[in-house]
């Protein structure tokens, strides 16, 4: 059992300078000491306590930062929430803590961290910003189990926790995608196998461009909004209006339903 | 340039449309639209949908149908951290979800108490006085001599429209302004604009610093078309002659 802490802004400046430090130097341990140290982070009020430091998926992730926030009580809940706090640590403390399932090492020792790769891990003390909040490997699965369940979330939240897919990227950063019940039916229907426990790799689908893919889901929903209320349509009432490319199960022989 | 229109959409005048924020209570604040649709052709069974957005948050309220406008019991928008969120209006067909009408992307124009706070002070002889205050915007100072003096239909009559005229023209004709989101100018400027129903001409494009005369009297006009539309709306003249019996 773990105490639910914040950290300070030193801690916050530490915990940015080890990811730059781990760019150039892979193996270097995560500071983890910063977790509990009083000079870098400080206990939450009225936090619950935290069970386990491992994740196996997103969805995982954030069902327990949801779980978490909730036994936390309103009050923390209401001061961290990342569509109206200025952070104060917490979103950073928390991917620190979780930091071996949001960057893992490999058999080497080595993590792998991208440029650039601050908003991933890190909330800087302020209001979270529209273009960082979604790509934070924490928030972003938080906000999106938050306000849609298990259900509706589990396409979107698919994957390892440090997993970061262009999928993702393309709907979780559009607010007209990411909150759209229907939506989010349908590109789950597109994107997962028949047994809809894994991402689908039939051809063409998991591509960046070209016929059926993510990007030009994306380019048919925006051409849709200026006619439709997309938002009030179904995933059936969408799915009728969708141009063939995106009619996998006709094209390749399986259940019909499109 | 005029966009084009190839959907036969109906564009919502913002005239149409008046943004409320009602307050229960810190975190209990309300968006009511109060939605005027009589003059646009629209389907009586057209459902009136009204959406909220501010910083990853989105909120939408079913308002009924055309013929019916009924605000929903719950318009919290507690959650939003702006009183101010991006709204939109739209109206569409029951059937098939087609938009028939739509205005995109308005924001809650302050009200004039908020706008233009009005404080008492020792003017001397004068009676009124308009003050600007950065970053918090005009401040109405009226007599300390003549208690209440700022709510009575004289006073209205013939100090309202000068402010307006005077805080207007320093902002659009400020070379220095530069339009910002969430500005005491901008705040303004749409109170303005949901007067006329459009936005002030736009500078010169080498800049503001380089107003042509034709530009300058453009925004003059549009100025001075806020200012009467204020005065109709609240029936400045009348409610004088109300309150004097029509004499000086």
């Amino acid at each position: 059992m773990a105490e639910l802490r914040r950290l300070n802004r030193a801690g916050v400046d530490a915990f940015e300078g080890f990811i730059d430090d781990a760019r150039r130097e892979p193996t270097m341990s995560p500071p983890f000491s910063l977790l509990a140290d009083p000079a870098y982070s400080e206990a939450v009020g009225g936090g619950a306590a935290l069970e386990g430091a491992r994740l196996r998926s997103k969805l995982e992730a954030a069902e327990v930062l949801v779980d978490l926030l909730n036994r936390s009580g309103p009050p923390v809940r209401k001061r961290f929430d990342p569509a109206r706090s200025d952070n104060e640590g917490l979103w950073s403390w928390l991917s620190l803590y979780f930091f071996d399932s949001l960057c893992p090492a490999d058999q080497a020792g080595r993590r792998h961290i991208r440029a650039s790769a601050h908003y991933r891990y890190v909330a800087d003390y302020g209001p979270f910003r529209a273009n960082r909040a979604y790509r934070h490997l924490l928030v972003g699965p938080y906000r999106i189990l938050r306000r849609h369940g298990p259900e509706l979330s589990k396409g979107l939240l698919s994957g390892t926790p440090s997993d970061y897919h262009d999928h993702y990227e393309q709907v979780a950063s559009r607010n007209s995608l990411w909150t759209d019940e229907g939506f989010l039916r349908l590109f789950y229907e597109i994107y997962f196998n028949e047994d809809r426990t894994k991402w689908d790799a039939r051809a063409g689908t998991g591509g960046r461009k070209g016929p059926g893919s993510i990007r030009r889901l994306q380019d048919v929903f925006q051409q849709f909004a200026l006619t439709y209320d997309v938002r009030g349509m179904d995933a059936d009432a969408l799915r009728a209006l969708l141009p063939a490319e995106f009619h996998f199960q006709k094209k390749f022989g399986k259940a019909a339903g499109v | 340039m005029p966009s084009l229109n190839f959907t036969n959409r109906v564009d919502i005048p913002a005239t149409a449309i008046d943004l409320l924020i009602e307050y229960a209570g810190t975190d209990r604040r309300q968006l009511t639209a109060q939605l005027e649709f009589d003059d646009l052709g629209l389907p009586a069974e057209a459902l009136v949908l009204v959406e909220a957005q501010y910083r990853g948050i989105h909120k939408r309220f079913d308002y009924g149908v055309v013929e019916n406008v009924q605000p929903p019991p719950d318009r919290g928008i507690a959650e939003f951290q702006t009183d101010s969120p991006t709204v939109s209006v739209t109206v569409v067909d029951p059937l098939d979800r087609r938009i028939l009408a739509a205005r995109r992307n308005l924001r809650r124009s302050k009200s004039l108490g908020e706008l233009l706070p009005v404080v008492t002070a020792d003017l001397g002889q004068t009676l009124w006085r308009l003050n600007f205050e950065e970053p918090s915007g005009p401040v109405l100072e009226v007599t300390d001599r003549i208690p209440g003096i700022e709510t009575t239909k004289t006073f209205h009559a013939f100090v309202l429209p000068e402010t307006f005229r005077s805080v207007l023209g320093t902002i659009l004709l400020d070379p220095e302004y530069e339009d910002g989101d969430e500005t005491w100018q901008r705040a303004w400027i749409d109170f303005g604009t949901r007067l006329t129903g459009d936005e002030p001409p736009g500078p010169a494009e080498e800049g503001r610093g380089e107003w042509l005369q034709a530009e300058e009297t453009a925004v003059q006009e549009w100025i001075e078309g806020a200012v009467r539309s204020f005065a109709d709306k609240h029936h400045l003249l009348d409610e004088y002659r109300r309150d004097t019996g029509g004499v000086l």
